[in-house]
């Protein structure tokens, strides 16, 4: 103490007792030290508060809305694509994702020892979670799936599959099943709902989430043109990918607040962009038009063996519209990657093995070479994705061939539009022509004479179009060839279209050039290219621009876009497209076998057309008889008076024992197509009514039933196929009704048997007093023909089987007619009208 | 002169509604109310997420706090010189309290319950038994200050003495573990020496050792126990390299800013930030109040602490001084350590804060100790009183005497 204190104080201060002094030294001591500590300390936490809920508080905060806020997608709704007569080409469907959290699911793991923070999987609840859902998801039908065979590969797949998805404990996200249907989803979700109640202290975490399934209601059909989707639902090819912007539309947003397990928090404050659904594609493929293009395409290619596909392709001339478009066999876009057809795609590999890149290479990488030392075909690669790449492929759009001679339409039309040759313009074919160091003869080294233009079409005469590419001269050749749209892919609305066309351009053309392409022989097109070209022949002399789609739709059916016709210019004057039909017509002819493409020919209806046979030069040749390899082409067009349609079609690389031209192998295609599609799009006729013309059936037994079909179209009379259990692939007639030699009225249908069919019976109806038009229909829909005799604006009097009479498919039943019976008093109409009497009570 | 009785210096004798501190009371029963309500803020969503019951939390919560009211109450009434007799009892009770708990199992991977969870007890709510020892261990320190208090300025009387009862007792709590506890009791038992007026010169010492232990304890724990060494160990200025916990508190209080969010409003409580109900309620505090809030949950406790010191100070005798400082210390590191922790200031230790954190036997057994306080108040108060009027009386006579 410094400050001497009186000594009285002193005194006092040991007189004071214990308690007091204590009390002073703990008063100096302790509020100093207590009060200062608390304060300091207090003061620095305020001060820590300040800093981080102040100074940083901005920088915690959006820290904190990173983590905390949930952005979710909300797919949009793919939209749909229709043909032209409104059936659905490709829908979607809402289909549910299952995924589950290992990591978040409570007794699925436990914690190895105490506080290590390390976990270790219960096999026991992964394993009996994992068989649950194994056997729901191959059942597949909403069902537990006690029925499962548990050792059925299936099962044991998804088993592996499921128990490796539940056993990442350290991740919160596995895929279990991806696109399943609703029963199947709610099937999971109840079996866990379940297990986790059975099971104190377990706590199974799945998600199941909304996604759409795109959906091709047939299946393997227009395949290669409508596309498929991948995946995650974008277009992958077809429509699908041209118009995917379109038909995906703009997916939503929702901006929620979430807790740490993921899930929404319900406040006010989630923010929500609804999804802009996808539009729909009216497409202009007419499916009936389509299902019997593929139908007789299929038949082609199988009946030819067909190695390398066929293509076909129906467009209006006039607009740029495809009503079908085909190639086969294509693929089923449901699951684009199955191999369709395994074996004709190996089959593909194994006869361009070149192409393909398939030749077995020894470990080094090196070629292993036979005995001759050729490369040896590797039949043990696996080339399944190049089977899918190739199944997928258009064929009408992404690869090219020589046109052959169907090319030499648009040389005579080059000649006749530029004034080089008319119609009348005669060349010599003596069977050789030699240009600089090559001679060039006709097909089968034949010697056609001396021909105008119209012949020289008809026969096919290499030799005349050469000469008369000789006159025309290189440069007028290769501007109506550029005119005709062959440097340019025709911009129709598909995705990869090739631009990689092969052609001699203007100044490469020398003489023995300008002399192969004038018969088709050396530029590679594609398909769509020569129709477009064969189009602008016939329908006045305009490019037009090929489409796929008409209209661009929203979802509640408001037109966002039309597709118009685009004639991109006009090449040919109308006078000249007008001549061209009528050679055309000339060609394929009036169904006698004088024109090179009457197998093309439909009577009743003016077909025009040209077949076109080129050899694959650039190919290996093929090993049956070491000629090259062919394309059988034939494009007709009806009704040749004043052009609407195209019928298109191509074999590539046909492998027919008897013949490879294609007025064989693709012209009966062809007139069988037409013979189909013709009266249902309602295409004027001939003016000639078949009706009136009586008909000798031919005898068909034996033959192969396309043939046998393009006989009766030749003579005007109808076909109806019935195909038995057995394979109908160029199956030969085996019974045929009416029968050979019946005399018919023309437009009768012959009932055609194949393939083990055999002919059913039908009960006749009873007609009588019905209106002709009313018989007929009910004939036809019976499966019956029927002559009408007398007067075909009255009512039928008489008919040669009666009514209830059961007789074979396609009996004539000769319906004689006469006028209408006078109006009789009301109560006798009412009986009179009924058809058949009440049974009498 | 001979003492006179309180009747004859006109001072009522204390009854049951004499001398109350009003002021700490109130300040008491604020802290309470707004402990429960942002408990019952902090825990619905919890509650109803892991218990499917929103009030899972609260209801107890609110069971103890009216059970902890009364017996605080009750406790008020009783004198509390009569701890000083029981407390070796208490001391032996605790000990074997400590030693029944490691047979039970563990919740959380810590022993530090008994519960009843399996057998037909298990509708008793569980006693978490550290609480209990924190407050016989201030009794035991008192008892020991007091016995000794002659010979506190020598080494073994004044420091290694009162120190001796702690080491089975931390040897326990190591084993359950529980090393919160274990500081919380050591920073206690400093306290009451350090402000008791113990061996300054060795205390002084000791306070030196505390904080090299304390800066030492990452690297020593940190092979000793996974369990403390994940957590010291984790301690950084940087975010990304920080517990998932105290990020996620730090989210809480940053996100508050100056006002808050509203009460109700928290994001963090949604599952992010676990033991939001518990060890981690101030952040959710400061994130639906704000600074704002905080600041003011921070000046109520200040405010009695400080009346806490006052009491002590105040106390009728020196016994009754070491209880109440023992018992201010308790609430004074609680409450520091925990917003420490929250504020990433310190390591992550889980020290709860009193009043608010969710837990049945500390809200009980702190409101008890109030119970003890408001005794001591009382008595210091009625001394004080006595005092004062002897004083005057004194000073009357003395003013005869020289008048006379």
């Amino acid at each position: 103490m410094g400050n001497p204190r009186p000594m009285n104080d002193k005194r006092r201060v040991k007189k004071t007792d214990a308690r007091d002094r204590m009390q002073r030294t703990l008063r100096l001591r302790g509020w100093l030290l207590a009060a200062l500590a608390v304060t300091i300390s207090f003061s620095y936490l305020a001060y820590r508060l300040f800093q981080i809920q102040i100074v940083k508080g901005d920088y915690y905060r959006q820290l904190a809305s990173a983590q905390q806020m949930k952005d979710s997608t909300i797919e949009a709704e793919r939209g749909m694509i229709y043909d032209a007569t409104g059936k659905v080409l490709a829908s979607s469907s809402i289909v549910w994702d299952i995924s589950c959290d290992p990591k978040n699911s409570k007794g699925l793991s436990v914690e190895v020892g105490e506080d290590t923070g390390e976990y270790t999987l219960v096999e026991g609840v992964c394993a009996e979670v994992s068989a649950s859902i194994s056997k729901i998801l191959v059942a597949n039908d909403g069902s537990d799936g006690s029925g499962v065979d548990v050792n059925s590969p299936e099962y044991t797949q998804m088993y592996d599959k499921v128990y490796k998805a539940f056993s990442r404990i350290d991740t919160q996200y596995r895929s279990l099943a991806t696109k399943v249907d609703l029963p199947v989803s709610d099937a999971v979700r109840t079996f866990v709902a379940n297990y986790n109640e059975a099971h104190k202290g377990v706590s199974i975490v799945i998600s199941i989430t909304k996604t759409y399934k795109r959906n091709y209601p047939y299946g393997a059909f227009a395949a290669a043109t409508i596309g498929f989707c991948n995946a995650d639902g974008s277009g992958a090819y077809g429509l699908e990918k041209y118009y995917d912007a379109a038909l995906a539309g703009v997916d939503g947003r929702s901006l929620a607040v979430k807790d740490a397990n993921g899930n929404e928090i319900d406040t006010n404050n989630a923010v929500v962009y609804e999804p802009q659904h996808g539009y729909n594609l009216v497409s202009t493929i007419d499916s009936n038009v389509q299902e019997v293009v593929e139908r007789y395409l299929t038949e082609a290619v199988k009946a030819n063996n067909v190695s390398n596909r066929g293509a076909a392709l129906v467009m209006n001339v006039n607009t740029g519209a495809v009503l079908a478009m085909a190639t086969k066999p294509d693929f089923d876009p449901n699951d684009p990657n199955l191999v369709y057809d395994p074996e004709y795609m190996a089959a593909m590999v194994q006869a361009e093995p070149e192409l393909y890149q398939a030749w077995e290479k020894d470990e080094n990488g090196k070629y292993v070479l036979d005995a001759l030392g050729n490369k040896i075909p590797d039949k043990d690669y696996d080339y399944t994705g190049t089977y899918r790449e190739m199944q997928r492929k258009n064929k009408v759009i992404t690869e090219l061939y020589y046109p052959g001679s169907v090319f030499k339409v648009i040389v005579a039309a080059a000649g006749l539009d530029s004034g080089a040759l008319t119609d009348k313009t005669t060349f010599q074919c003596n069977g050789a022509h030699t240009v600089a160091d090559r001679t060039y003869h006709c097909a089968g080294r034949k010697a056609h004479g001396t021909m105008s233009l119209w012949d020289a079409l008809r026969h096919s005469c290499n030799l005349y179009f050469i000469q008369a590419a000789e006159r025309m001269n290189s440069a007028t050749f290769f501007n109506y060839f550029k005119a005709f749209g062959f440097t340019e892919p025709t911009g129709i609305d598909l995705p990869y279209e090739t631009s990689y066309m092969q052609y001699y351009k203007e100044d490469q053309l020398g003489p023995v050039q300008l002399a192969s392409s004038s018969f088709g022989q050396s530029m590679k097109i594609t398909p769509l290219q020569m129709c477009t070209a064969m189009a602008a022949c016939v329908n006045g002399g305009y490019l037009v621009h090929p489409y796929m789609v008409s209209e661009v739709t929203d979802m509640s059916g408001n037109v966002i876009s039309k597709a118009d016709t685009n004639v991109k210019r006009q090449i040919l004057s109308h006078e000249t497209s007008e001549l061209l039909s009528k050679m055309l017509e000339y060609e394929v002819g009036d169904g006698s076998k004088s024109g090179g493409g009457y197998r093309a020919y439909v009577a009743g209806y003016r077909v025009g057309g040209k077949s076109g046979t080129s050899e694959q030069l650039d190919m290996d040749k093929r090993q049956s008889d070491g000629d090259y390899k062919k394309v059988a082409s034939f494009c007709a067009m009806f009704p040749s008076n004043d052009p609407e349609y195209m019928v298109y079609i191509m074999l590539d690389d046909p492998n027919n024992a008897s013949s490879d031209y294609s007025s064989i192998l693709a012209a009966p295609v062809v007139g069988n197509i037409i013979s189909e599609i013709a009266p249902y799009l309602g295409v004027p006729t001939s003016g000639e009514d078949l009706k009136n013309t009586t008909v000798k059936v031919p005898d068909l037994i034996g033959q192969e039933w396309g043939n046998a079909q393009v006989e009766l179209n030749r003579t005007g009379l109808k076909h109806r196929l019935i195909t038995g259990e057995n394979d109908a692939t160029a199956a030969k007639i085996t019974h045929q009704y009416p029968s050979a030699k019946t005399e018919v009225s023309g437009g009768t249908t012959v009932y055609l048997y194949v393939a083990g069919a055999q002919p059913d019976n039908v009960t006749v109806p009873d007609v009588t007093g019905r209106t002709v038009e009313f018989a007929q229909q009910m004939m036809s829909s019976a499966g019956l023909n029927y002559l009408v005799q007398g007067d075909s604006n009255g009512v039928v009097k008489e008919q040669s089987v009666a009514g209830g009479t059961a007789v074979e498919v396609g009996t004539v039943v000769t319906l004689t007619c006469g006028p209408p019976p006078e109006p009789t008093p009301e109560p006798s109409t009412d009986e009179s009208a009924e058809p058949t009497p009440e049974p009498s009570e | 002169m001979g003492h006179r009785t309180a009747k004859q210096l006109n001072i009522p004798p204390i009854g049951i509604k004499r001398y109350y501190p009003v002021g700490f009371i109130i300040n008491l029963v604020v802290l309470v109310a707004f402990g429960l309500l942002m408990l019952f803020s902090a825990s619905y969503t919890t509650g109803y997420l892991r218990f499917h019951d929103s009030y899972h939390f609260i209801r107890s919560q609110l069971i103890f706090a009216v059970m902890g009211l009364g017996i605080m109450m009750v406790v008020a009434q009783v004198d509390y010189h009569i701890y000083e007799r029981i407390t070796w009892w208490g001391y032996l009770v605790s000990a074997v309290l400590l030693c029944i708990v490691l047979t039970c199992e563990p919740l959380n991977g810590c022993r530090r319950w008994l519960h009843w969870s399996k057998g037909p007890l298990k509708v008793f709510p569980s006693i978490q038994v550290s609480e209990i020892v924190k407050f016989v261990v201030i009794l035991v320190t008192a008892w020991i200050m007091i016995r000794y208090r002659s010979r506190r300025n020598n080494w073994f009387y004044g420091l290694v003495l009162p120190v001796l009862p702690l080491i089975p007792i931390i040897a326990l709590l190591y084993l359950e573990p529980h090393l919160s506890g274990i500081v919380l009791m050591v920073m206690i038992v400093g306290s009451m020496m350090l402000l008791g007026g113990n061996a300054i010169v060795w205390i002084s010492g000791f306070s030196g050792a505390l904080v090299a232990f304390v800066f030492l304890m990452p690297q020593a724990f940190h092979d000793l126990t996974a369990y403390a060494g994940d957590r010291i160990g984790g301690w950084t200025e940087v975010f990304e390299d920080m517990l998932w916990q105290t990020q996620q508190s730090l989210l809480a209080i940053g996100s508050g800013g100056v006002t808050g969010l509203g009460l109700g409003n928290s994001m963090e409580k949604q599952l992010w930030l676990p033991e939001c109900t518990n060890d981690f309620i101030f952040s959710v505090l400061c994130e639906e109040l704000g600074f704002m809030g905080a600041m003011v949950v921070i000046i109520l406790f200040v405010a009695l602490i400080f009346q806490g010191i006052y009491i002590a100070y105040n106390a009728a005798d020196l016994y009754g001084t070491l209880i109440a400082l023992g018992v201010t210390a308790q609430i004074t590191w609680q409450v520091f350590f925990n917003i420490a922790v929250v504020t990433n200031t310190v390591p992550n230790t889980g020290i709860s804060l009193p009043f608010f954190s969710s837990g049945g036997t500390s809200l009980v057994l702190l409101l008890m100790e109030m119970g003890v306080m408001l005794n001591i108040a009382r008595q210091g108060k009625y001394a004080q009183l006595k005092r004062k009027a002897a004083k005057e009386a004194k000073e009357a006579a003395q003013q005869t005497k020289k008048e006379n």
